[in-house]
């Protein structure tokens, strides 16, 4: 598959694939945090069975048991109609690429989405027909990659991508490989992320810690290379006269922030879930309780992890569109 | 390089049907070794005790480890099915101690499964710290600090009656619904505001109660029947095949561990708050309308006694707690939990060469009893005068604070009244203004 398109590329002039794609990528974005809410409820069982809702069709299950039933319920069952919403809206993406799009893998790339976005439902089905943690931490992990794919299918379809040539624009190589690289440090920073929030109970103490101290490293070495890259697309790659360095610009600066942003919300997630270990060194650490379920843990938490899948799909589109303009 | 070249191309030239299949069989079988469904939960044998115990009698009692866990499931269950000794549910004086209803809906993998009822609330609140034993030993634990209470001991802190004996079911949910400050024990009074968990609390109380006999249990059959063994002879505490072979060594075995249960849970039945004395100042600082100019002179001059009180000889608060209430005292010592597995055991918790081979049994690394720094006005205990009260006069288990020596247990104890000019000097360092007024000073950066 081409992702950089030749210059001589036309472009039919609808806006309607970009504003699919958008909207796939906008909806599939608060999907992700209503899954985070999920997860941070310990919801993901509060309807056992799937596809259908306590024996009723999903979309028929009674409002009433819905909005006045159990908050996790709620929740659970509000992800799952909003999935569905989500999928619908790949569909019409997908047809709508088809009927407007002239570049054919960008039409291939929304048909993928919609089989990503398909799978991604059967592994949300199969995580509650099989109670298994293992599947829940897998569907966490994929959807943000899914979101992600949607995010760079915006990009793909965006006037500012079909405006800007693939004209060299800067030499700096060692730029477009960090970004490669920031890119997976921050994807393997989701799933060390996923597994420490589906932990089994019978995880080993040492094999937590574990994995907390890698999530720390990485969240430091994730810390570096935006600021390194953010600095670097900013600087060097942003100045050129171009539509595509003016996506780049903005992109580092939303990275820039979100990485700061983010670092700020995992120390208030570890506060808010486990304290500081450090009662004594200060009165207001040593007042403080944790309230289970309560309303800015909840949120604090699926905050954390909903900016962690705003930085890969950022940070994925950022590495495509330098990518692009790499000499 | 070209070795992965080759192998790229070889992949390229399969067939696409034949690469999917390929691509689906490495998925499959990454799936398959990850495990398609929970397997069923178990709960931990108390591994330091066998290695306590080991080390005590110098003999291998992995089978006796092993035959002590069989009576164990017997009598209680797994975590997934948790249940009720026969014998003890069928006694009257016992029957009301643990609501059976309660422990099914603690217990399992959380979700709802029947009925729209919420199951497996243990594992959806409590088993990342404390364990799906309750042994203190969840994934988090070794990051925590204190580390999360190991309920097998049948030790709890934080409670209403006298040090020794057992906390009631009231301080158990009092704690879980109110948490503990400057720790990890989160406050569960949320889910009393929604009529759909508004009973979780109670569920969890109960748990822990199960859990922490079904854990008190087994450490007695190790301390109090394996030491009677001859090992030597090939002697056991529960031995299946004895069922058939002889019939009466087996009933012996059974009625022996049976009368265990019994003792254990007896404690926890007789468990009661202890008395506050009204003999006294009692004043509670915190609500204003106590505090009328008559008895804040009354409140403080009680609490200038108590100061004496405080650094005297007697109470010898100051000893631990430092002169001026700050937590910086003489004395530093490890609580009974480290103790346990560590002084008991032959162990110097302060020599890592001799306790971290015990890490891969279950052992945290040993960590000081730090006394409370009184200035911050944080009680764990509860704040309000009675619950200090009761702190003073029980102690807190498990830990380096004792109880207080009274006048009706020695000659030179402390009266009820000074009992409470005890509680008011802690109340008035906890609150700056009220501090200074007893002639104490704030400890020079902040306390740390």
């Amino acid at each position: 598959m081409e992702l950089s398109p030749s210059i001589a590329e036309k472009h039919n002039g609808s806006r309607w694939p970009f504003r699919a794609a958008f909207a796939v990528a906008f909806t599939m974005f608060f999907l992700i945090w209503i899954g985070g809410l999920v997860t941070t409820q310990d919801a993901g069982m509060a309807v056992p069975d799937w596809p259908g809702t306590y024996g009723y069709n999903m979309f028929a299950y009674p409002l009433s048991t819905w909005f006045y039933g159990p908050v996790d319920l709620f929740i659970e069952h509000g992800h799952r109609l909003w999935a569905s919403f989500v999928g619908l809206l790949a569909i019409v993406s997908w047809v709508i690429a088809w009927r407007n799009e002239s570049r054919p893998w960008v039409v291939l790339c929304t048909f993928v989405l919609l089989l990503a976005v398909i799978f991604q439902g059967v592994l949300g089905g199969v995580r509650v027909l099989f109670d298994a943690q293992t599947y829940a931490m897998i569907h966490g992990c994929f959807g943000p990659l899914c979101f992600a794919f949607a995010s760079a299918i915006a990009l793909f379809t965006s006037k500012s991508w079909h405006k800007s040539n693939a004209a060299t624009v800067t030499k700096v190589r060692w730029i477009p490989r960090l970004l490669v690289f920031q890119t997976c440090v921050v994807v393997l920073q989701l799933f060390i992320g996923a597994q420490l929030r589906h932990t089994h109970a019978t995880t080993p103490p040492l094999a937590f810690m574990g994995l907390v101290h890698s999530h720390l490293t990485l969240a430091f070495l994730a810390t570096a290379l935006i600021l390194t890259t953010s600095h670097a697309c900013f600087w060097r790659i942003s100045k050129a006269p171009s539509e595509q360095s003016r996506i780049i610009k903005r992109f580092s600066i939303f990275l820039f922030i979100l990485i700061l942003v983010q670092l700020c919300l995992g120390f208030a997630t570890w506060i808010c879930n486990y304290a500081l270990p450090w009662a004594d060194a200060s009165q207001a650490l040593s007042t403080y309780i944790i309230a289970t379920k309560g309303y800015w843990e909840s949120w604090i938490t699926t905050i954390h992890q909903a900016t962690g899948s705003l930085i890969i799909a950022f940070s994925f589109v950022l590495t495509l569109a330098v990518w692009r303009q790499k000499g | 390089m070209i070795a992965w070249r080759r192998m790229f191309q070889i992949n390229l030239s399969l067939p696409k049907p034949q690469s999917l299949l390929l691509a689906l069989g490495v998925y499959s079988g990454l799936l398959a070794s990850m495990g398609c469904s929970p397997t069923p939960a178990s709960f931990v044998p108390h591994r330091l005790m066998t290695a306590r115990m080991e080390s005590e009698l110098r003999a291998d009692l992995g089978d006796i480890e092993r035959q002590s866990q069989t009576a164990l499931n017997e009598l209680f269950g797994t975590p997934d099915e948790p249940r009720w000794p026969a014998a003890i549910s069928s006694d009257p004086n016992f029957d009301q101690l643990v609501d059976i209803e309660y422990l099914q809906r603690a217990a399992g993998p959380f979700g709802r499964k029947v009925k729209n009822l919420e199951t497996g609330l243990f594992r959806k609140h409590c088993t990342h710290c404390h364990g799906l034993t309750g042994d203190g030993f969840g994934p988090a634990a070794a990051l925590l600090s204190p580390y999360p209470r190991d309920f097998r001991r049948g030790t709890f802190k934080f409670k209403s009656s006298i040090s020794p004996s057992r906390p009631t079911l009231d301080d158990l949910i009092e704690t879980i619904e109110h948490g503990v400050p400057g720790t990890s024990m989160p406050a569960m009074a949320n889910l009393k505001k929604d009529e759909h968990y508004a009973d979780d609390i109670a569920v969890l109380a109960h748990y822990v109660r199960y859990l922490s006999i079904r854990g008190e249990v087994e450490r007695q059959i190790m301390m109090g029947l394996v030491p009677e063994l001859d090992l030597s002879a090939g002697e056991s505490i529960y031995d299946q095949n004895l069922r058939d072979t002889d019939p009466a060594m087996f009933d012996k075995q059974k009625i022996a561990i049976e009368e265990i249960v019994r003792s254990v849970v007896k404690k926890w039945s007789d468990a009661q708050p202890s008395d506050v004395s009204p003999q006294g100042v009692r004043v509670d600082v915190r609500s204003s309308s106590d505090f009328s100019e008559t008895i804040q002179q009354e409140f403080l001059a009680s609490a200038r006694r108590g100061k004496e009180l405080f650094r005297g000889t007697t109470a010898a608060c100051s000893q631990c707690h430092g002169e001026q209430g700050d937590g910086i005292g003489k004395i530093r010592d490890f609580d009974e939990w480290t103790k346990d597995w560590t002084i008991r055991a032959g162990v110097d918790p302060k020599d890592p060469q001799q306790w971290k081979p015990l890490k891969k049994r279950g052992l945290l690394k040993p960590v000081y009893a730090l006394p409370r720094n009184l200035q911050w006005g944080t009680f764990r205990n509860g704040a309000e005068p009675d619950s200090i009260f009761r702190t003073i006069v029980n102690g807190i288990a498990g830990t380096p604070m004792p109880a207080a020596a009274r006048i009706a247990d020695m000659k030179n104890g402390l009266t009820d009244d000074q009992v409470w000019d005890l509680v008011n000097y802690c109340q008035a360092i906890g609150i700056p203004d009220i501090r200074k007024q007893v002639g104490e000073r704030k400890v020079p950066n902040d306390g740390t």
